[in-house]
């Protein structure tokens, strides 16, 4: 039972018209059935309809052309269809229900297989595993017999994928356990490896290599004794060198003769810093021989080597500022500079007593007083300033001092010896000495923390790791040098290494005899090692079977092409793919008798009948073609249901028809199909049913 | 897969071997078949048929 409803929108430009299903197709048909009626009455989108509701907008054996007719009435656009269809098998108790909305382009499509109580959806691709849609406009039938060789080829061609990929896994296989050991083999492998690995145990180098340490950790406190006792012998040589040179004659002339130089230019100093100082307060004072205490004051420098040059200080010098001193004496003195010097110490007195309104008798008032008194004593001693004779005299008295020090120190001062050669060489030869004493104790740092540190040995334990070596290598160690333990090392280290590379070469030999145990040993776990005779075999078969897949590819082409080319005609292919044809037509009614078909020859365009009959596709009737071509479309023998939709079977009689739909009712009795449909014109829509 | 194209493809098969492995083959069509099982049983029929 086919029960549908559909409304379809069509926008004209001026006007809109909506179509439903015409009064002359009732609203509930049997599932096979045919229309016949005039262009446009509906007959066509009943079928495009009933398509889409089969998932035909992706799947089924749909024509191109059929196929964009239908995606018209779904895709936005001028139409707008809108449809609720339930297909009810009454045979196989399925039913499909179907729907879609206006404005939408979804088609969902429901499934039930328990008669309709109970419905979900099924998507496209299950669809087609379980519905075979078939919808066809059968023209030129003949031809497209043709188009029944397609199938196959698909067919074909999965298989040479699988084909392919099984070829690679038996390859691998193959592999995995090909020249495979035999237990005997294996088992001298392992005595090999038994072998190498008691040879190993025989290298046992870690004595020799301690051996080695020792040796090496001696040499390294060897090399730093004997840096340590250079550094030691170099300091001895230069404190010695050093010491001589302190205690000879001629360093001590020349410390006392450096002393007494000292001594002097600190005195010429003294005398020249002074002489300013006397100068100064002589000008102040007047002093009437100014000019040649200048002179004499200036003739005396800075410079002890020109003091001791001179001889000394010269007496006209002694005599200038002996002169300055008696003039500044006399005056201070002399009864005005007694009275300068009673008035300067009134004023001193006086003067704590200012601002105190204190009057005097005889005198009167005392800050008055003391003014006036003040001003006396400026007068008079605006022609000698009290203070400078006073400084005049000190600064001259501690000069002539200095100078009779000066005097008397010049002629003791005795220079060193002239002989400069011996005391050079002998001070390059300290100096060269002490670069040597420096070197030796550079070199010795270096070593140790450059080399000793790092094996733990320093100036400290030196003596209690070469106690430690000898004991670990013998006393004869005692006796032997540096250069006699360093031949030891050599010659040790040569022996290790040799034995070292041995035991590696051993090692690698071991290592790959348990690696091809290990890769034997798991292919004889491989679950096909007891196959490897049929492995062969296989891979020949299989290589076999590649090679006439790919060669049958080549003759389908020439079967589409209708010409055997290079192949021969009587090769066994094309009589299978004839016999397949034949197989998918079954019978043919030709004139006025049927036949069974045994053979379809596409190349020579002929049928052969069961009973050897050969008809020419050519002499047969469009109609009678159209029949043979319909019926191949439905004898693919899967067990999908069908859904055959038929449109324009105009030149089948009614009687060729009848065949047809005979072939329908028989596969519907078979629970093999779903909806059988045939579309043809006709002056009236006329609605015919069959079957169940 | 219909049995007329089975017996097309069993046509191309020149050996009962090569046979074997199409009609394997065509139980599997649908699906990914388990090549371990397909050789174990492929390999069985040829120690059979050896024999």
């Amino acid at each position: 039972m086919i029960q549908f409803d559909y409304s379809l929108e069509v926008d004209m430009g001026t006007e809109k018209r909506t179509y439903n299903p015409p009064k002359e197709i009732p609203k509930e048909l049997k599932n096979i059935f045919r229309i016949q009626g005039p262009n446009s009455s509906g007959k066509s989108t009943l079928m495009n309809i009933i398509a889409i509701a089969s998932h035909g907008l992706t799947k089924g054996k749909i024509p191109p052309s059929v196929r964009s007719r239908m995606e018209e009435l779904v895709k936005p656009g001028y139409k707008d269809l809108e449809f609720e269809m339930t297909i009810s098998d009454p045979v196989s108790k399925r039913a499909l229900k179907s729907s879609k909305k206006k404005g939408e382009t979804e088609v969902k499509v429901r499934e039930s297989l328990d008669g309709g109580n109970s419905f979900s959806i099924i998507i496209a691709d299950n669809f087609e595993k379980k519905y075979n849609l078939i919808y066809d406009i059968p023209e030129n039938p003949v031809g497209r017999l043709n188009e029944l060789t397609g199938e196959i080829k698909t067919v074909q061609n999965l298989f040479v994928g699988k084909t392919s990929e099984f070829q690679r896994y038996v390859e691998k296989t193959s592999n995995e356990i090909g020249n495979s050991m035999g237990p005997e083999e294996i088992k001298k492998l392992e005595d090999d490896l038994k072998f190498e690995e008691e040879a190993l145990k025989k290298y046992n180098l870690e004595p020799e290599k301690a051996e080695l340490a020792s040796l090496k950790r001696l040499m390294v406190a060897y090399k730093l004794k004997e840096y340590n006792d250079k550094a030691e012998e170099a300091e001895r040589i230069f404190s010695n060198a050093k010491k001589e040179i302190k205690n000879s004659d001629n360093s001590k002339v020349e410390k006392e003769y450096s002393k007494k130089i000292k001594e002097l230019s600190t005195n010429v100093h003294s005398v020249s810093s002074s002489k300013f100082d006397l100068v100064t307060e002589a000008n102040k004072c007047n002093y009437p021989k100014f000019d040649e205490l200048k002179n004499a004051m200036d003739k005396i420098g800075r410079d002890a080597n020109a003091v001791i040059k001179r001889g000394g200080i010269s007496q006209s010098c002694v005599d200038a500022v002996s002169e300055v001193k008696n003039f500044a004496d006399s005056i201070s003195s002399s009864s005005k500079g007694e009275s300068l010097k009673a008035m300067s110490e009134v004023i001193r007195v006086l003067d704590q007593y200012v601002d105190k309104n204190i009057e005097l008798p005889e005198i009167g008032l005392l800050d008055e007083f003391l003014q006036n008194f003040k001003r006396k004593y400026e007068e008079m001693n605006s022609e000698y300033d009290i203070k400078s004779l006073r400084t005049i005299s000190q600064k001259a008295q501690n000069i002539m001092h200095q100078i009779a020090e000066i005097n008397k120190l010049v002629p003791s001062i005795i220079p060193p010896s002239e002989d400069k050669t011996e005391s050079f060489e002998k001070e390059q030869e300290l100096s060269w000495l002490e670069a040597q004493c420096s070197r030796a104790k550079e070199n010795r740092s270096d070593y140790v923390s450059k080399v000793s540190s790092e094996m733990g040995i320093n100036l400290v334990n030196l003596d209690d790791v070469i106690k430690q070596c000898h004991s670990i290598l013998g006393d004869e160690y005692k006796e032997k040098s540096f250069n006699e333990i360093k031949d030891d090392y050599d010659i040790k280290n040569n022996s290790i290494a040799r034995f070292e590379s041995e035991k590696k070469d051993i090692s690698f030999r071991a290592e790959k005899l348990r690696d091809k145990i290990n890769k034997e040993k798991s292919k004889q776990s491989s679950p096909y090692i007891g196959y490897k005779n049929e492995i062969k075999e296989l891979q020949n078969q299989v290589s076999g079977l590649m090679i006439s897949l790919l060669s049958a590819n080549r003759k389908l082409e020439a079967v589409e092409k209708k010409s055997y080319g290079s192949f021969q005609r009587n090769d066994p292919f094309f009589k299978s793919v004839w016999s397949y044809l034949g197989k998918r037509l079954r019978n043919v009614r030709h004139l006025d008798k049927e036949y069974d078909v045994s053979e379809v020859d596409l190349i020579d365009g002929i049928i052969i009948t069961s009973d050897k009959t050969i008809i020419h596709l050519s002499d047969m009737g469009t109609g009678q073609s159209q029949l043979s071509y319909l019926k191949g479309l439905l004898s693919a023998d899967d067990n999908r249901m069908i859904i055959a939709l038929f449109d324009e079977v105009s030149t089948m009689t009614d009687s060729t028809l009848g065949v047809l739909f005979q072939e329908f009712e028989k596969l519907q009795k078979e629970g093999k199909l779903m909806v059988g449909m045939t579309v043809s014109p006709a002056d009236k829509t006329e609605v015919s049913s069959y079957g169940v | 897969m219909n049995e007329s194209t089975l017996d097309y493809l069993l046509g191309i098969a020149e050996t009962d071997i090569q046979k074997k492995i199409i009609r394997l083959f065509s139980e599997t069509i649908s699906s990914d078949a388990d090549l371990d099982v397909l050789l174990r049983e492929i390999l069985d029929y040829i120690r059979e048929v050896k024999q």
